[in-house]
């Protein structure tokens, strides 16, 4: 039987101090966080709260890149609806997805970040 | 004692147009040829400045401040003189009692978040206009993209300037955003994209989905977000990278390269404050459960 996928709430606001989410450097911390659960197999619901201002560079930074570390099944499987957003925010978010799937079109379908945690393996086991 | 030299302004109208840039290119060009010098601005001539040109100008003079000159301004009319005195551009400052000069401020290419707040609090003052709540966060998310663009791209040795001015009898609002980097043209080529013209080089970024970068951040999303919202608030936006000029004025597109070059890329952008359009769409339920 497979065990359902723990659900964690990832709340912007408390990555990006004052919800003026403007540069690429604080998308980065967004994603580190969010990859991290993606790591460890957590299904994530990314909250908008408290956001007044939100670029497209630092989405891309923020999740954009999600579409060029993991495969796209992944994705869907680990992360939820946000919660706690406006419209726009939705809206905002939704071209940097689809720009990011785009974009990442033709890279291999295979992750990046799973690879790379299996290539240590291989390593400590020889 | 460093030599001294007077340049003129060289036209007696700086506006927001492909004219003005190109008078602003031209000044660009004579003040380039000096190092070391104490270097006047003849404004005898001025009888009329846009006051966000303010931004442009000032990215002229610290471009030529790393060329170790000190500059002036000289015989300005008086009324140019306090309108630059309110908006910072000159070191000796004037009250602005109107309320509707968004200051000229400079910031690193890291300060994005400065940025926001000062846009913000440029807008908080009481002779502003009171945009509707979607037509702010419109222009919030213009500007915001526009800084994000001289962040990423522009490698400027210069501080990024911006520049405000609020025009009540016509109810616009101006904006320009100024940095001396490398360009538009010079951001692409550098990306192995290379073009005959300048200007085509604004358009070809100016178009969806069009973008430098490489690696493992998409891009390509911050210049076209804001074309169709300017063509529904009646806006304009001019563009001036090195010799290339790109201007939408409303729905309408204008592109041609000019005689000379501006360091960087200024960025100008004109709102209708008084539009009351809603700019945030209602979203069908189903795009936010299949988001991903």
């Amino acid at each position: 039987m497979v065990e359902p996928m723990k659900t964690v709430t990832i709340s912007i606001v408390n990555i990006v101090d004052g919800g003026v989410c403007v540069s690429a450097s604080d998308g980065q911390k967004v994603y580190d966080v969010i990859r991290d659960s993606v790591l460890k197999g957590e299904r994530v619901a990314i909250s908008f709260a408290s956001i007044t201002r939100m670029t497209t560079a630092f989405l891309n930074a923020a999740v954009g890149q999600l579409y060029g570390e993991f495969p796209e099944d992944v994705i869907k499987r680990s992360l939820a609806p946000p919660i706690d957003f406006e419209s726009w925010h939705v809206q905002r978010l939704k071209i940097v997805i689809d720009r990011a799937k785009e974009y990442f079109n033709d890279e291999p379908k295979i992750s990046k970040a799973f690879q790379s945690e299996s290539e240590l393996t291989d390593d400590e086991d020889i | 004692m460093p030599e001294q030299v007077s340049i003129s302004m060289g036209t007696r109208r700086l506006v927001a147009s492909s004219i003005g840039f190109a008078s602003l290119a031209r000044l660009h060009e004579k003040i380039s040829e000096h190092t070391d010098k104490d270097i006047y601005i003849d404004c005898s001539d001025l009888v009329w400045m846009d006051a966000h040109l303010s931004a442009p100008l000032a990215t002229i003079v610290d471009r030529s401040k790393l060329l170790g000159n000190q500059l002036q301004l000289t015989n300005l009319h008086p009324s140019i003189r306090l309108i630059l005195q309110k908006n910072r551009l000159l070191k000796t400052k004037a009250k602005d009692t109107y309320g509707t000069t968004i200051q000229l401020t400079r910031f690193s290419l890291e300060e994005a978040v400065d940025f926001a707040h000062y846009t913000r609090h440029g807008l908080l003052q009481n002779k502003m206009p009171k945009m509707e709540k979607s037509l702010l966060s419109k222009f919030f998310e213009t500007i915001d993209e526009l800084f994000s663009n001289c962040s990423l791209h522009s490698k400027s040795p210069t501080k990024i300037i911006a520049c405000g001015q609020f025009f009540p009898q016509s109810k616009e609002l101006s904006f320009s955003i100024s940095d001396g980097g490398r360009g538009i043209d010079g951001s692409l080529a550098n990306a192995g994209i290379t073009f005959d013209k300048t200007s085509e080089a604004i358009d070809w970024a100016m178009q969806s989905n069009n973008t430098s970068r490489h690696g493992d951040i998409p891009g390509g999303l911050g210049l076209k977000l804001f074309k169709d919202f300017i063509a529904k608030n009646n806006g304009s936006i001019k563009v001036v990278s090195n010799d290339g000029y790109w201007c939408q004025d409303g729905g309408d597109t204008e592109m041609n390269d000019i005689s000379c070059g501006l360091p960087g890329t200024t960025v100008t952008l004109t709102i209708n404050t008084a539009d009351k359009k809603r700019y945030d769409m209602p979203l069908n339920p189903h795009s936010v459960s299949d988001l991903w």
